[in-house]
């Protein structure tokens, strides 16, 4: 079957704006975007830009915004997509540095910021940390993000606010201040205390829509939002140190 | 061997701005006052609705409402709560375009400043109707 | 030739709490705009002797077409208000995960006193009763 993809072309350091592209391409339709786009830079224009690695959804580096949402392309069947035009751009509110690859430069620095990983500094007790079933199950969903960007991409709020942490920062925050083992939860909630954090969150839901993962940002947002208002002493007053 | 250098999360993030800590109160003050704002405003339109129902609205009438000294603090704090949700509502709106340290400061200057001014005329305007002068006026 | 699709323009991307969200901030500053004119039309009228302009202007705004008006500020201030209310729900853990069902309860609430209101105020603005 023929497909006809609208790729946008964009390369910073010789085009004036961004422009589409057009591909034919014959594909079987249960074939993947990715494997379309594959098959551009292999047999059409060699030239043609875009990050991927697993082809399996969980790497995370193949998020695209195609036919008006975001997508993995790699998880994105032709055929559930219900047209023979595809179109396929870069993820919006993120700088593109050639085609449909972006600069996820600040989505990483503002997941660095939130501390991703796991602060026990008590002497561990024999063996390992024991969890349960339960206390895992807490941590369950959040555990699944692949950082991908798309929840990030599609919140309007980092598109207006810089500075913001977004939703899967947040997601992150909150997967270590919900796991039992954790102990810097204290100095996680004060890293997203402020108004580059949740509290910049306006249940918007973007984020819960477009994750390839189903995860829901906004849901874990809420949590920590509930976890500062159950500590009001120092979320009224400000942290000593 | 080139020493390396612990450094904090925190400081290890560049090109971000330092985080603007607070936010707590403003948001949960926020949904205090939307709730006030469901009973004030019911009061406010239910007694306009039930109590005078039907019949043209004249200064007399108004008095005669403002001789009542609930109704009028109803209305003071009306004004009081709805100025507070709706600026501050505002400020949300404009930080939402991520201003600096100094913009956030002379923002909420400005909207406070706004803030009194529109409460000192409001409450004036319903000061005749109390059968006082008004500080100041029109015409 | 590639023509773009109601999909391009209106992009599924935008969802419901999406639009939930613009149209609380949309109301939010109409309602902040009608609060200034309410506050300055009041002061405006009480200026003067003992309540004549205040009347003279009262019943232009107690014509027909102004009560319709009303009724767009009406639904301003409950689409404002339910959904404000379906915003706390949220931020009290309520219904996260079933935010579209709050938003169309709130929706039908709101609609329920609409109707309401323009039961009520039909007489007023066309002369006949609606029911």
């Amino acid at each position: 079957m023929q497909f006809k993809f609208h790729i946008q072309r964009y390369d910073p350091s010789s085009d004036w704006a961004p422009r589409f592209e057009r591909y034919l391409v014959e594909l079987d339709p249960l074939a993947t975007v990715l494997d379309g786009l594959h098959k551009i830079q292999e047999q059409q224009d060699g030239s043609l830009c875009f990050r991927r690695s697993c082809r399996s959804a969980i790497c995370g580096s193949c998020a695209m915004y195609i036919n008006g949402t975001h997508r993995l392309a790699c998880k994105t069947i032709i055929k559930s997509l219900r047209t023979k035009n595809i179109k396929v751009g870069p993820l919006p509110r993120l700088t593109i540095i050639k085609d449909l690859a972006v600069d996820m430069g600040p989505f990483f620095e503002k997941v660095e910021r939130i501390m991703p990983y796991l602060v026990a500094n008590s002497s561990p007790p024999k063996g390992e940390r024991p969890q349960s079933i339960e206390e895992r199950r807490a941590i369950n969903e959040m555990i699944d993000c692949i950082m991908c960007g798309a929840c990030y991409s599609a919140c309007p709020i980092v598109g207006l606010d810089k500075d913001y942490l977004g939703p899967a920062a947040l997601t992150k925050a909150y997967r270590f201040v919900g796991d039992s083992r954790d102990e810097g939860a204290g100095e996680r909630l004060s890293l997203v205390n402020n108004q580059h954090g949740v509290w910049r969150c306006h249940t918007i839901f973007n984020c819960q829509k477009v994750c390839p993962k189903s995860i829901n940002p906004t849901w874990s947002i809420q949590q920590l939002k509930k976890r500062l208002t159950r500590r009001p002493s120092w979320v009224i007053f400000g942290r000593k140190g | 061997m080139i020493a390396t250098e612990e450094i904090s999360p925190k400081e290890a993030v560049t090109g971000l701005e330092a985080p603007i800590t607070g936010g707590w109160w403003a948001w949960f003050v926020q949904r205090v006052t939307a709730v006030l704002l469901i009973f004030f405003l019911g009061a406010h339109w239910g007694i306009l609705h039930f109590v005078l129902s039907g019949e043209a609205i004249t200064f007399e009438r108004v008095t005669e409402r403002f001789g009542s000294p609930a109704y009028l603090a109803l209305d003071i704090a009306l004004l009081a709560t709805v100025l507070y949700h709706a600026l501050n509502g505002l400020w949300v709106i404009i930080t939402d375009y991520g201003l600096g340290w100094r913009g956030r400061r002379m923002l909420a200057v400005a909207l406070i400043i706004i803030g009194i001014i529109t409460f000192i005329y409001g409450t004036n305007a319903l000061l005749p109707f109390t059968g006082r002068q008004p500080l100041f006026s029109w015409g | 030739m590639y023509r773009p699709k109601t999909s391009d323009i209106w992009p599924p991307r935008y969802g419901l709490g999406m639009w939930a969200w613009l149209f609380q901030r949309i109301s939010g500053l109409v309602l902040a705009l009608y609060l200034i004119g309410h506050i300055w039309v009041i002061s405006f009228s009480i200026a003067g002797q003992g309540g004549i302009r205040f009347d003279s202007v009262l019943e232009t705004l107690q014509k027909p077409y102004v009560l319709a008006l009303e009724l767009l500020l009406f639904w301003a201030v409950l689409y404002h208000g339910l959904n404000g209310l379906r915003v706390i729900l949220i931020d009290f853990g309520l219904g996260i995960r079933e935010q579209h069902i709050l938003f169309w309860t709130a929706m039908a609430v709101a609609l329920a006193l609409l109707s309401w209101g323009i039961i009520e105020a039909w007489p007023y603005i066309t002369g006949t009763p609606l029911i």
